[in-house]
């Protein structure tokens, strides 16, 4: 479904590699965690997958397309198979929670006839069918961000990419957003998940891949956010990182 | 792609943007005037030219006794410097070029004269034979009046060739200079109306980023996203093309008709006709300024 095969990435302006030979497979319906402190490269990751960025060298192996070799004309057709959510929510804050989600469809030139049979649908998934015609900012930030899963989802992706979905909600919300993902996960959409939050990650027991300074540095089934300190195989560095400490 | 969606994106876009897209509207409107002014003006000189050249005579003016001795040392023409004047006009080498030509004795001039100064003092002072014996020619091509000119010039009895076209290359020089310089404002407008343009375009962009945002994570084609914003363009500066036509359409009807033409009688002017014919490339330039100037804006926007 995803893989990765020694994908590098530099940027002009920093020195270094921000992905260095990174390697990943990922199968269909699997749900998967990305950790890894800000600046390791989860990022990066993301966006290559999202055929924001080309890595330097390596494949990228999307829903069976090459990432790589893809030519720019072919991207929005790709991207129509992936759901995307973001800390920030990313609503229009002039559109209802109705048309929010079906702007995602309107611009993709989707019938109304699907839309109007569409957008109900996924709106009850998120548990937000009361709502369709509140603006987001009469919204809770959990809400928004129901909004915002329901439109990534509103087009039935394959794959859904969550770049810290619940960066900006307090952890009672977060739990919430989490048991939709692993609701969404269990109807057969993969989801990988970029997050810096312990509790979350320790409480799944999911997949949960490390990236520390542009490298895969853990890659484990059923695991936790951390690895005890005395395991002899963990490298040392990563916990030694001060700003990991103030993660919820 | 959904053609309502694309309105609607580009209805918001205008709105929000108005005061911007009215300047668009005002300058194209004034930069597509001066075009169509500087256009009609090419086609008053060529109407004014098909009309003038082809009544265009060359004249031989002959030599009086009032001549200066510098051209004519031996004083008015006689009757065998005439008689070969004339023989030579006639003559096989010319005949190509000359398609026919009669000789105005002083009588005759004198009672053009009369006529076209009918109401002038100077005619109390003007006799005759001050007036010159001529030849008036005309040519087949009146571009060709060189050949006259060359053959006739200095020959004894003759005191000058005039191409009238002289007079009226004058005229023309001038309204070519207008016509240049209607062309010259008209370019400089068109450059800014371009630039704004362009910015207007990355304005509205901008105002709508999110929107952009969202519909290239969820996979809108590159033309549906940039449709609206082309779309934007082209509809200010089609309003200030038809305002253009508008003002044209003035011009040639109210002012031109209306207050030059009964000044000028003899003079045959562009009308509306001219400005209908043009009215379409008019239209058509601002509609592809728009888009070019917008779709390379939008296009660049979305790179960065």
């Amino acid at each position: 479904m995803i893989r990765l095969e020694n994908v590098s990435k530099s940027y002009k302006r920093s020195q270094g590699l921000a992905l260095n030979e990174v390697s990943l497979d990922i199968q269909r319906g699997e749900f998967v965690f990305l950790v890894g402190t800000s600046g390791s490269g989860k990022s990066s990751l993301m966006r290559l997958m999202l055929r924001e960025e080309r890595p330097d060298s390596g494949e990228v192996l999307v829903l069976g397309e090459n990432l790589r070799r893809m030519p720019g004309r072919r991207v929005p057709k790709f991207r129509r198979r992936l759901g995307v959510v973001f800390q920030d929510f990313r609503l229009l804050p002039n559109k209802t929670v109705y048309q929010n989600v079906a702007f995602a469809l309107k611009v993709i030139g989707k019938s109304k006839a699907f839309i109007d049979a569409a957008v109900p649908d996924v709106l009850k998934l998120v548990g937000l069918d009361e709502k369709a015609n509140r603006y987001p900012t009469e919204l809770s930030g959990g809400e928004q961000q129901r909004v915002a899963v329901a439109r990534a989802l509103v087009n039935r992706p394959e794959v859904l990419l969550a770049d810290e979905p619940t960066g900006n909600l307090d952890p009672e919300t977060s739990l919430e957003i989490m048991g939709l993902l692993e609701r969404i996960n269990l109807s057969g959409t993969t989801v990988i998940m970029a997050t810096h939050d312990r509790s979350i990650v320790d409480r799944m027991s999911k997949r949960v891949v490390e990236i520390s300074s542009g490298q895969i540095v853990r890659d484990e089934q059923g695991a936790r956010y951390r690895e005890f300190d005395t395991q002899p195989t963990e490298t040392v560095n990563i916990d030694a990182q001060p700003e990991t400490e103030g993660d919820k | 792609m959904n053609i309502g969606f694309v309105f609607q994106e580009m209805w918001a876009g205008l709105k929000s943007n108005l005061a911007m897209v009215f300047s668009i509207v005002l300058v194209t409107f004034i930069s597509l005037t001066f075009v169509g002014v500087a256009a009609l003006l090419q086609m008053q000189i060529n109407e004014m030219k098909s009309y003038w050249y082809d009544r265009a005579q060359v004249v031989v003016y002959l030599c009086t006794d009032y001549s200066s001795e510098l051209v004519c040392p031996a004083g008015a023409v006689t009757d065998e410097q005439k008689a070969s004047v004339g023989a030579q006009l006639a003559s096989q080498g010319l005949a190509p070029y000359v398609s026919d030509f009669y000789f105005e004795s002083h009588q005759d001039a004198y009672e053009k004269f009369a006529e076209e100064f009918a109401d002038s003092s100077a005619l109390a002072f003007i006799s005759p034979e001050q007036l010159n014996e001529a030849y008036w020619v005309n040519l087949v091509d009146p571009e060709r009046s060189d050949l006259i000119v060359e053959s006739f010039s200095g020959m004894p009895g003759v005191e000058e060739v005039r191409d009238q076209r002289g007079y009226l290359d004058q005229i023309f020089l001038f309204l070519n200079i207008g016509s240049l310089s209607a062309a010259a404002i008209a370019g400089v407008m068109l450059l800014s109306a371009t630039l704004l343009i362009s910015t207007t375009i990355r304005l509205s962009a901008f105002s709508r980023r999110r929107e952009i945002g969202i519909m290239q994570l969820v996979g809108a084609s590159k033309f549906s996203i940039q449709l609206p914003f082309i779309l934007e363009g082209i509809i200010a500066a089609t309003l200030g093309a038809l305002l253009a036509i508008a003002g044209n359409y003035f011009i040639v009807d109210t002012l031109v008709a209306d207050y030059l033409a009964p000044q000028l009688p003899f003079t045959s002017f562009v009308g509306v006709d001219q400005a209908l014919t043009i009215a379409p490339y008019i239209l058509l330039s601002g509609v592809i300024l728009a888009t070019l100037a917008s779709g390379v804006s939008i296009r660049r926007y979305l790179k960065n």
